[in-house]
């Protein structure tokens, strides 16, 4: 073991946690599901209760996450349980996307009351949309990073992509604005079926050898 | 004549044998950054044999270093392995013993 890798250690668990593909298939799913949101919506269903199917799929799919991982990726890879306090990468990822969803807050506020627009008069439409774009990006790519998992990349930019191709598309049908979300998700759920069966082929079950004494 | 110990000679002697063993250092890497690890998940991480690292954990909890808490998933005995509190300090001793050498080379 090179010292490389000593000092990598941490990065290395995080890099084994995720190789099974169960993340993508989750984030994948729930972006498949969010583009349901306004259909659901123009047919007359509040707000709260378009989300339902994507939000109820997350919810649904935390449960089988625990269940696949305890029965299917636990006797391949073994389980680690790592906390925040004692993994650095795990602590920034938690605290990047903290200071995204603040931020997502304040110019949630800040667009509500009217201020941007009062003191923005003459801003592109499309430049909030192109700072969620880029934060987006830069949320995954600092996951691909520091999760040693460079399929995030990708999904951080399909997924900037998508949100600068809705604002491309606003003009026309709001159902035909929901296809890049659509594609981002399938793209996500894709790349966890090939992680995931890459995971099933390159670590068959274990034997243990672990006697009951 | 000098009373010095031989630590005080010279401060790669002082170091922790029970850590200093790449193997038991490995293991106890990988525990310093989790919470606790099962036997598995180990074998993957070090590359080494489960009687190799069975071996090795013992003689860490022999130390007071690590513990091991066994138990029965689906009928089958399982171990998961965490670093003591003990543990914890004397890799911290160890890592800052460790540079304090290293750091004094030239480059």
């Amino acid at each position: 073991m090179s010292s490389n890798q000593v000092t990598n250690a941490a990065r290395q668990i995080n890099a084994m946690t995720y190789k099974d593909g169960l993340v993508d298939l989750l984030i994948g799913t729930f972006f498949t599901l969010l583009a349901l949101q306004e259909p659901l919506e123009m047919q007359g269903w509040p707000i709260w209760l378009s989300y339902l199917p994507s939000l109820g799929a997350m919810a649904v799919g935390l449960v089988i996450y625990a269940v696949v991982k305890r029965k299917v990726v636990a006797p391949r890879i073994g389980l680690a349980k790592v906390s925040l306090k004692r993994n650095p990468a795990r602590r920034n990822i938690f605290l990047f996307a903290v200071v995204l969803q603040l931020i997502t807050l304040v110019i949630f506020i800040l667009a509500s009351t009217g201020w941007l627009s009062q003191n923005l008069p003459s801003r592109p439409g499309w430049l909030v949309d192109a700072f969620f774009a880029a934060a987006t990006f830069g949320f995954f790519a600092f996951m691909g990073y520091t999760l040693d998992a460079p399929r995030f990349y990708i999904y951080g930019l399909v997924l900037a992509g998508t949100m600068m191709a809705q604002v491309a598309l606003r003009g026309d049908s709001r159902l035909v604005a929901q296809l890049p979300i659509i594609f981002a998700g399938l793209v996500m759920v894709i790349g966890g079926v090939v992680a995931l069966t890459r995971f099933l082929k390159d670590y068959p079950v274990v034997e243990t050898e672990e006697s009951d004494e | 004549m000098s009373d010095q110990g031989p630590a005080d000679r010279h401060p790669f002697i002082g170091l922790d044998r029970t850590i200093h063993s790449p193997a038991r250092l490995m293991v106890m890497t990988y525990l310093y950054v989790a919470d606790s690890v099962d036997y598995v998940y180990l074998t993957h991480l070090t590359g080494l044999t489960w009687g190799n690292l069975a071996t090795h954990v013992g003689k860490l909890e022999e130390a007071g270093y690590v513990e091991v808490e066994k138990t029965f998933v689906d009928k089958k005995p399982y171990s998961v392995i965490k670093l003591t509190k003990q543990g914890r300090e004397a890799f911290k001793s160890y890592k800052s013993q460790l540079k304090a050498v290293l750091d004094d080379l030239p480059e």
